[in-house]
């Protein structure tokens, strides 16, 4: 066997680099989407899968058809503006065909639900009710490990 | 809320409510923090290859080597940042030409391949021995490192030599390109007051080489230490001339663009001094441009200048290069952290708090910075990195 030329580990080094390149072009082609939109650049199979998927939230139109009486007493108090599946949760799978099929949980047992709003928070309106950690503090020492709805009532929660 | 030090005299701190949160947090510090000190380490490297500068022909090999191994780690800090990571390779398959982030990937891998080419040719000749010396699974892992050429002759010695010369020439400016786009990246982000300016890819890219530089010098006498080889003065004064040049020019830049927006009273400015004197005061103001900065000028400046030599030199070159390495750390953090403070109202500053356990946490952020030193270590460990014998490992071995 002869002995390889000066050169020949280069010609090596280039078959490995062309190789590599050749590789990542190839992967590339084939995991791109198809419907890969080069124009304004998404896939475009997205919307029509985005689209298939079945609406979690089913929207307080949804609510008032049975709870008419709960909307009217709501209209008066200052959580009117809020959407029913805020606190409530998903509920599109409440109700099929005119009954009842699952129920309608909301954890009363911690105050997260009451922070999602409620949690202080410096990018918020001054006078928007706020809660620290001071403040949330302040109201256990009445009681320890008090929740907010041990006082206020979630539909209307002025003190 | 206080009225004294918030922007434009507000009475208010005024934060739009989608804007409470400082999200790029100290992963995006360190990520061009690393990529800083592949730069920097590659630049040194090419002082020898390129420029021939005798002195640092010793630590050529080193410093590439060093750069590579962080440079293995640049992207890390980007990965565990992303919520989905399995995505990464998104960035190479749809790339697009607007975002300058979305073109980082391949800035970055070209400059990877190019430094595993460079340190590939000049470490043939210690594969092909490896090669030919191991049996078993190693001979064959050294034979696949050759690509299955295992003769070393002096033509294709002499063609390696002038072709590593040519890699690390187009190295340097590839190097500049790498992390002055860093900079680019930021600088571009004219939504961010304290980042938009046309001088944030020259910042990041002298303060690239600086804490390069001033990584490679403690690495360098830690493992002299580490060896017991003695240590070589010439290359020691040389190093801290080169960080002492390479620090003033940094310096220079930082200089000037404060100064610039601070004389130019910019619309800007009315949110950039209360950053400055408020939030960001202890890091910049005190850290940044004071301490860590005039530290090193004054102690390299005296190292440089006057006829210091053997151990006075050594330590006075690590005093400042510790300064330096933190110096640069915390400019990332000011302009990457500080930058994210001013909230898009322009009237108010966000908070910021460390974490240490989170996902992007300091702990997160010290497993990743202390990666590239093992991975370091670990190729020491497989190829001859200084030349001549360490003395911590000889005797031992001689007794077996």
């Amino acid at each position: 066997m002869s002995l390889p030329g000066p050169k020949a580990h280069i010609v090596r080094l280039v078959a490995v680099l062309v190789g590599a390149l050749f590789a990542f072009l190839v992967i590339k082609e084939v995991v791109t989407p198809s419907s890969w939109n080069y124009k304004d650049w998404y896939r475009g199979d997205a919307l029509a899968l985005n689209s298939s998927y079945e609406a979690a939230y089913g929207g307080n139109q949804s609510c008032v058809t049975c709870h008419e009486e709960v909307n009217q007493e709501l209209a008066e108090f200052r959580h009117q503006a809020l959407s029913c599946e805020s606190c409530h949760g998903a509920l599109a799978d409440h109700v099929k065909e005119g009954e009842k099929i699952g129920d309608a949980v909301v954890d009363d047992a911690s105050s997260w639900q009451c922070l999602n709003c409620h949690d202080a928070q410096v990018s918020k309106p001054a006078n928007f009710p706020q809660f620290d950690k001071e403040k949330i503090e302040e109201h256990q020492e009445i009681e320890p490990d008090m929740i907010c709805t041990a006082c206020h009532t979630p539909h209307d929660p002025t003190p | 809320m206080e009225a004294i030090g918030l922007p434009g005299g507000a009475l208010v701190n005024y934060i739009f409510p989608n804007n409470a949160h400082v999200t790029w947090s100290i992963m995006i510090v360190i990520y061009p923090y690393i990529t800083g000190l592949v730069a920097g380490a590659f630049v040194l490297s090419s002082m020898y290859h390129v420029f021939g500068v005798k002195e640092f022909k010793p630590i050529a090999n080193f410093a590439l080597v060093a750069a590579f191994s962080f440079g293995l780690f640049a992207a890390m800090p980007l990965l565990v940042h992303l919520g989905q990571p399995q995505r990464a390779y998104q960035i190479y398959t749809t790339p697009h030409t607007t975002s300058a982030m979305s073109i980082f990937g391949y800035v970055y891998s070209s400059y990877l391949v190019l430094l595993m080419i460079e340190i590939w040719v000049i470490y043939r000749k210690v594969f092909i021995e490896k090669a030919n010396e191991t049996v078993g699974n190693m001979a064959i892992f050294w034979k696949i490192l050759c690509l299955g050429i295992t003769t070393y002759n002096p033509e294709s010695a002499h063609f390696d030599k002038k072709l590593a010369k040519f890699l690390a020439g187009i190295g340097i400016p590839w190097a500049c390109l790498l992390h002055g786009y860093v900079g680019f990246v930021f600088g571009s982000v004219k939504a961010v007051a304290w980042w938009a300016t046309a001088l944030q890819p020259f910042i990041f890219l002298s303060s690239a080489i600086v804490s390069g530089i001033a990584m490679m010098f403690l690495m360098y006498s830690f493992i002299m230490w580490r060896r017991g080889q003695g240590y070589d003065y010439a290359l020691i004064k040389k190093f801290i001339i080169t960080l002492w040049m390479a620090f003033i020019l940094d310096y220079a830049l930082e200089v000037l663009e404060i100064a610039f927006v601070g004389y130019e009273q910019g619309a800007h400015w009315a949110v950039i001094k209360p950053l400055l004197m408020g939030p960001l005061y202890n890091s910049y103001v005190l850290g940044q441009m004071g301490i860590l900065s005039l530290g090193p000028l004054l102690v390299l400046g005296i190292a440089s200048l006057l006829d210091i030599k053997d151990k006075a030199l050594l330590y006075l070159g690590n005093l400042g290069s510790l300064m330096l390495v933190f110096q640069v750390l915390v400019m990332r953090f000011n302009v990457v952290v500080g930058g994210q403070l001013i909230s898009k109202s322009e009237r108010g500053f966000v908070d910021y708090e460390f974490e240490f356990f989170a996902k992007e946490g300091l702990l997160t952020a010290g497993i990743i910075m202390v990666a590239p030193f093992v991975t370091y270590y670990i190729i020491s460990r497989f190829i001859p990195i200084f030349e001549g014998k360490s003395m911590d490992t000889e005797p031992k071995r001689a007794s077996m």
